[in-house]
């Protein structure tokens, strides 16, 4: 078990990612997985991240980990993406040609089994 | 005898030390399956409180720890743990008794330390201290006793809580002793620091056991009947991390002696007083 870095992915379903087919403004996405649950704390999650966006209107919008760009769209009312990707903690953000931000979400890493408290004081054999 | 299997049983049982809430701060948590080794190069001491008894020199200080889903090891302290609940959790615990590292050099922790002194050697002539006193030359070898106990630790705001009681398992000293404390861990900047404050009780037949001098001592000795004791302690400890592996620590212990010990003819100071400086580095 303990090479099993990853146990469960969670499926997003924060306001911020709402489902495009339920979407009413004027741009929405869905993004999966939001929540990811590693073994052990400090690991990577290692998934397939997957989005879908949807616009009212043309747009060229650049998908970011973080500062990573991963993907861009040119002209476009809506697009999908689909990557094996590694990450921690981390903003993913749609933005416009100008890198203002039209969407972002956090993807949250979190761990199974959390460090534990130590049960004697370090340096403690003195 | 009883207790040692009654202490394999519980270890080997099916005690979960599964914990759900986040570990702050750093320096006082562990990663499960995962060994840690770190060394300390510096300079520090540890005051023996007993005639004849020499400075302990601290130069290399080990810091080692595992734990596995069900047991840990952590600086000679052997356990297994329940959780209780996020903030609680309960644990079987085994150690060596540490009193007899006043009268042994090199006992337990003391063997990682440089010194040329073996105190606990025979000596041919021997300079009496005093007509009231003893010193450590002069009695019988103190006994190498194996402790079990259960110990509570919990987390109340920031503060770190911690209550223990032991019991000799291995038939020496046929006592308990007992401790309770809290720590405020915090950090600063670079800096992490952790003041703790402990009051330790220790039997009657602890006490007599290794501060007590009864008839089988030479005559010329004074005797003294063992007590139960009452030793308060503070700690402050200082580390900054220079690197991934590499840190700057330090740390200063006071443990004050009650009257319990102080009225043995062997015991010169009413209190054993500790610290160190020095650079870690992480191996592990």
């Amino acid at each position: 078990m303990q090479g099993a870095w990853l146990l469960l992915v969670l499926n997003g379903l924060s306001p911020a990612s709402t489902a495009p087919a339920d979407c009413a403004a004027r741009l929405c996405w869905q993004v999966s997985p939001q929540i990811c649950v590693t073994e052990q704390p400090g690991q990577l999650c290692q998934a397939a991240l997957q989005l879908n966006w949807q616009s009212q209107t043309l747009i060229s919008p650049c998908l970011y980990l973080a500062e990573q760009k991963l993907h861009c769209w040119q002209n476009s009312y809506g697009g999908q993406w689909q990557q094996q990707l590694s990450w921690q903690n981390a903003n993913l953000s749609l933005r416009s040609a100008d890198d203002s931000v039209l969407l972002q979400t956090s993807l949250q890493v979190q761990s199974r089994k959390p460090a534990r408290r130590r049960l004697n004081s370090p340096w403690s054999l003195f | 005898m009883r207790y040692c299997i009654l202490l394999l049983a519980l270890l080997v049982g099916s005690a979960n030390a599964e914990t759900t809430a986040a570990c702050e701060p750093a320096q006082s948590c562990a990663s499960e399956h995962k060994l840690h080794l770190s060394w300390a190069l510096g300079y520090g001491q540890r005051s023996n409180p007993l005639y004849g008894g020499d400075e302990l020199p601290l130069v290399i200080l080990p810091d080692i720890y595992y734990y596995a889903e069900h047991w840990f090891f952590d600086n000679g302290k052997l356990g297994s743990s329940w959780a209780l609940n996020e903030q609680w959790q309960l644990s079987l615990v085994a150690q060596f008794n540490q009193e007899k590292g006043h009268f042994q050099k090199w006992f337990g922790g003391n063997a990682f330390q440089f010194s040329s002194t073996n105190f606990s050697s025979p000596s041919i002539s021997i300079d009496r201290v005093g007509p009231l006193q003893a010193s450590v030359q002069e009695i019988r070898k103190r006994p190498t006793a194996f402790d079990a106990g259960l110990q509570l630790d919990g987390l109340v705001g920031q503060w770190l809580v911690k209550a223990v009681v032991w019991q000799d398992v291995s038939n020496t000293y046929q006592g308990q002793h007992a401790s309770v404390g809290i720590s405020l861990p915090w950090q600063q900047a670079s800096n992490q620091w952790q003041l703790s404050g402990s009051v330790h009780w220790k039997s009657a037949k602890l006490i007599d056991t290794y501060y007590g001098i009864d008839n089988n001592e030479p005559f010329y000795l004074p005797r003294y009947n063992g007590k139960p004791s009452w030793q308060p302690e503070l700690r402050l400890s200082w580390q900054r991390p220079v690197s991934e592996r590499v840190a700057l620590l330090a740390f200063v212990r006071y443990l004050h002696l009650d009257d319990a010990m102080t009225d043995s003819p062997l015991v010169r100071t009413d209190n054993v007083t500790t610290w160190f400086l020095g650079i870690s580095y992480r191996m592990y």
